[in-house]
């Protein structure tokens, strides 16, 4: 569930944040508003996650028939977004404007210099934001629990565990201190990885 | 191949005017230079013709077409940047290769093209370095092999020796004007370095605040300037300023402290009015001691540097005014510093201007 979810909103993280990056960092509407729009996308990363969930159920709940799932997968794309859209904003903007008329005068067109010159020079950026889309994806707990009633991810679940060891809630069935522990060190250790390969490929991004 | 035209131009960035109704035609196979100090508006025109950029208003053609509308990947143009814009991710070879590529060359063809121009610029060997494993001189004879491989007809280049070291300039701006007279390109190139300019130019137009103020040769520019500006900007002058006392084809100018001296007043400059005297330091001629003598002036030298090839002598005249002149260093003997010295100048050689209203140093700012 929360693996299919994060690959979920990593897909339309890239799709949707390449070209909000552009827009940022070519300043295509002007200075004020790309600057309006980056403090915008960074909103997220300082309300508290739980509290955008809230608002998410709020603003949906009156259009009847949309799907719980839909509903995390907005709440992971808004929390995730900043992370993606800065990273490839930042890669954008190293990339000398020069090249990309260049490319235009030798003949290309504006996909294929996107094709060839952009999208080639900032893969890593892409790679590397992507991967910290999916894990924060993966580990978002405040606005899962808001925003649904009966879907668990990760750390929904963990959370529901931890209650119930704790009496909080009634006991379920085979969940004890044991289960808990091993399901947390499972999720740290998967953490580590994922970081591990994200910093190897920054590193190889820099040569 | 085919000239480009300008007609009526204006480009403006909020509220100024990065060029102002500019019109300007280049000719087939051309080596032409738009020259300015920065800000001028050259490398405007030059995006404007490449279509980086759109014009507010005006008509842009180059060949018989209209291509002002046109984006810059249809426009035959190869432009050539000062900061190379090579792509850091592609070897040479693949940079080179790149405008025959996205155009749907036939790889065998696109092979052909590439090996010819690499031959040109004479970087055969280095196919598979990276643009950063070379040096700025190969990076931008690379930058120039791409652009010529793309088929570009009209070679537009924007500062292209801006970020290169005297020596490298010197010998990649004769090879660059080689390659776009071997292969017949009419070739537009910005500077803003007179020398530059003057040494690989058939002609050259001089910008100044998003105008052309004068269009010619080297020689044309350097001996008949058509203002101040361009007398300062291309080589160096003195500046006389005075009052007509008499005005005919020969006139008479009262310079500060009533010294009266001639000039030809080709502009018709009528009597009482303020004017500038232009006269280059290098077409002057000294003398020790005073004497008198035809088209002279008096004065006493306060400084001399050797500077090579010319001796720079600073002399400040008779009635205050300070004046320059350039001997050539090996030929005659030096004059000292506080001799007094006879210049005289030839009448055809000093240039007579209106005193311009915004003031001389204004006038002449770049």
């Amino acid at each position: 569930m929360s693996y299919s979810l994060g690959a979920i909103v990593t897909v339309l993280g890239i799709l949707t944040g390449i070209p909000m990056a552009i827009l940022i960092s070519r300043k295509t509407f002007g200075k004020l508003p790309s600057t309006i729009l980056d403090l915008l996308i960074n909103v997220p990363l300082i309300v508290p996650s739980i509290a955008l969930g809230v608002s998410l159920k709020f603003f949906w709940q009156g259009i009847p028939g949309i799907p719980e799932f839909l509903l995390l997968v907005f709440a992971h794309l808004a929390i995730t977004y900043p992370y993606f859209v800065r990273s490839m904003s930042a890669a954008m903007e190293r990339i000398n404007v020069d090249m990309e008329e260049a490319a235009r005068t030798l003949g290309a067109r504006p996909f294929t210099v996107f094709k060839t010159i952009v999208l080639p020079i900032t893969k890593y950026s892409i790679l590397s934001g992507a991967i910290i889309v999916f894990t924060r994806s993966v580990s978002e707990t405040g606005a899962t629990l808001a925003v649904t009633s009966n879907l668990e991810t990760a750390p929904v679940l963990l959370v529901k565990w931890v209650n119930s060891v704790r009496g909080i809630i009634p006991p379920i069935a085979g969940v004890n201190a044991l289960n808990v522990g091993l399901a947390c060190g499972f999720l740290i250790l998967f953490s580590f990885v994922i970081l591990l390969v994200l910093r190897l490929l920054t590193r190889k991004g820099k040569v | 191949m085919p000239d480009v035209r300008v007609v009526n131009v204006t480009k403006k960035y909020g509220k100024l005017y990065a060029l102002d109704n500019v019109s300007l035609t280049i000719h087939d196979q051309e080596y032409f230079s738009l020259l300015g100090p920065s800000g001028c508006g050259k490398t405007t025109l030059l995006r404007l013709i490449a279509g980086l950029i759109e014009p507010d208003s005006g008509e842009i053609y180059i060949g018989d077409r209209r291509v002002d509308k046109v984006p810059p990947e249809d426009r035959d143009i190869g432009f050539v940047f000062q900061t190379f814009a090579l792509f850091p991710h592609m070897t040479a070879w693949s940079n080179v290769i790149y405008g025959p590529k996205v155009k749907n060359f036939d790889a065998k063809q696109a092979e052909t093209i590439g090996h010819e121009v690499l031959e040109l610029v004479k970087l055969n060997e280095r196919l598979n370095a990276y643009p950063s494993e070379l040096s700025g001189g190969m990076m931008q004879r690379i930058a120039v092999a791409r652009a010529l491989a793309a088929g570009a007809k009209t070679l537009l280049l924007d500062e292209p020796l801006g970020q290169l070291d005297a020596k490298v300039r010197n010998e990649i701006r004769y090879e660059i004007r080689r390659m776009a007279k071997d292969l017949k390109l009419t070739a537009i190139h910005v500077t803003h370095d007179q020398a530059e300019a003057m040494s690989i130019s058939d002609r050259i137009a001089v910008m100044k605040k998003g105008k052309i103020v004068q269009v010619g040769t080297s020689q044309e520019l350097y001996m008949h300037p058509n203002s101040l500006f361009v007398a300062h900007f291309i080589g160096e002058s003195n500046f006389l300023e005075g009052y007509i006392t008499r005005a005919n084809g020969q006139s008479d100018i009262e310079l500060r402290q009533g010294l009266v001296i001639k000039a030809f007043n080709e502009l018709n400059i009528k009597t009482g009015e303020r004017v500038v005297l232009a006269i280059r330091p290098e077409t002057c001629e000294m003398k020790k001691g005073h004497f008198e003598a035809e088209n002279s002036l008096f004065g006493k030298v306060e400084k001399t540097t050797f500077e090579g090839i010319v001796v720079r002598y600073e002399i400040r005249l008779d009635n205050g005014d300070r004046f320059v002149i350039n001997r050539p260093s090996l030929t005659e003997d030096w004059v000292k510093i506080g001799e007094d010295v006879t210049i005289t100048y030839p009448l055809d050689k000093a240039h007579l201007f209106p005193y311009p209203e915004n003031g001389l140093a204004e006038e002449i700012k770049v």
